[in-house]
């Protein structure tokens, strides 16, 4: 037996009348469904927008007021600017990354659209190893510092003598922490491999899943390259 | 805390990311589309259904995987028909959507979208389609197979080849030139056929 890819091709052709034949679709049902879910929702991006904006308000409002206060202390000042900085970034940068995935047009070419759903999945990659590597920075003592100051007055750098020895050894440790995860994410990415959601975790820390994702960028713009003039 | 939730939104966008893009697709976030259009778009998408369940065929080993591939592909469908363009064949641009689906579901390895139901619930009953697919001849089990061993952008061409579009048809589905096209389907003809001989030689008569 010698078939060809043509001959293989009629034969694939000829399923077709079979296919149509064996599918059946309740136009009614499906159209209920589709109307019964739409009406159902605002649309959940929106939802997951307007949530994470509400969160964030008053600690915006709160860094805004602790600033305004503390314009003349850069001890206080400068923690606070940099979590305003921070949490007014992380916002844009998650709204404007789920807008882009809601804008995707499947319609596109495959080329066209893969590469831009690779792009939006690098930068959505990058922002969240930078949002935890900053995060547990900033999130510790600089804001337990303003926390103290703005809510109950304390001067935790004054508190006792012992105190500002403390937060230098935590922003040290919080400063060295942030090599040291990408190191260790590397040398654990593979060997927990019960856990999937931790092996995520230290593949987007390592950096790994970007490297996949420019890896399939450039596997698309080989496969776009002219091979016929090579 | 803030930098908890913010983090925890940001990691569940990571999550998204990893599953890949499609995961937003939700009948929720649709726009909103005039009982005459979507007539249209049901009517449209009865005589064109078979192209779904090919390329999910093709992407898709796995029966249920399959089905939920088949569900993203007929929500991202009637997501996308709002922006379709008369000037394009339905049927080209069908297979431009369900291939990028199914791309995006390949490449989210295994795991699945949000909010599946039953395909049935839908109004689509591809149980006999899979039937059919279960008792494919030697030749379309071997033809299967030799596809499965393509990656995913091989995989759009050969499909797109075997559904008879010419090179032109399927560069503007894929989006690569034509002259490309012709070039990469005859190498993976070449290819196919020498792995299909080979099989088929190996095999007892």
């Amino acid at each position: 037996m010698n078939l060809t890819l043509d001959d293989l091709k009629n034969e694939w052709l000829a399923r077709d009348r079979q296919l149509e034949t064996s599918l059946r679709m309740n136009k009614m049902l499906l159209h209920e469904a589709m109307l019964e879910k739409h009406s159902g929702s605002q649309g959940g991006a929106a939802t997951g927008n307007l949530f994470q904006i509400l969160f964030a308000i008053p600690f915006l409002a709160f860094f805004g007021w602790f600033i305004a206060r503390h314009l003349d202390q850069p001890a206080f000042l400068i923690p606070a600017l940099l979590l305003q900085a921070w949490t007014v970034v992380m916002l844009a940068l998650t709204i404007q990354q789920r807008g882009a995935v809601r804008d995707l047009d499947y319609s596109r070419p495959v080329v066209a659209l893969q590469g831009e759903i690779e792009q939006i999945k690098i930068a959505r990659l990058r922002t969240f190893k930078w949002a935890f590597l900053t995060g547990q920075l900033l999130w510790w003592i600089p804001f337990v510092v303003l926390l103290f100051k703005g809510l109950l007055g304390v001067d935790l750098y004054t508190v006792s003598a012992f105190m500002p020895r403390f937060i230098a050894w935590n922003i040290a440790f919080g400063v060295a922490f942030i090599p040291f995860a990408i190191w260790a994410s590397k040398l654990l990415v593979g060997r927990l491999g019960a856990s999937p959601r931790f092996q995520q975790f230290t593949d987007g820390i390592a950096g790994n899943d970007i490297a996949v994702a420019r890896a399939f960028l450039a596997k698309l713009a080989r496969f776009e390259g002219d091979v016929a003039a090579r | 805390m803030q930098a908890h939730a913010t983090l925890h939104a940001t990691h569940t966008a990571t999550h998204d990311a990893l599953r890949g893009s499609t995961s937003d697709v939700s009948l929720d976030s649709m726009p909103p589309m005039s009982p005459t259009l979507t007539g249209e778009f049901l009517a449209r998408l009865e005589n064109h259904k078979r192209i779904l369940f090919k390329v999910a065929y093709l992407y898709c080993r796995d029966r249920d995987d399959r089905q939920d591939l088949v569900q993203e592909m007929l929500i991202q469908c009637w997501r996308s028909y709002a922006r379709f363009d008369e000037r394009v064949q339905f049927s080209t641009w069908m297979y431009r959507v369900a291939v990028n689906v199914a791309i995006s579901h390949f490449r989210r390895e295994g795991t699945r979208i949000r909010d599946t139901v039953p395909l049935e619930d839908y109004g689509l009953n591809i149980a006999a389609a899979d039937a059919m697919f279960d008792d494919d001849g030697d030749n379309m089990r071997a033809l299967r197979q030799l596809i499965d061993g393509l990656d995913e952008l091989n995989r759009a061409l050969i499909l797109l080849f075997l559904e008879g579009f010419n090179s032109e048809e399927i560069a503007a589905v894929v989006g690569i030139s034509a002259s490309n096209v012709s070039t990469r389907i005859n190498r993976l003809k070449s290819r196919l056929q020498a792995e299909f001989n080979a099989q088929t030689e190996g095999q007892p008569t």
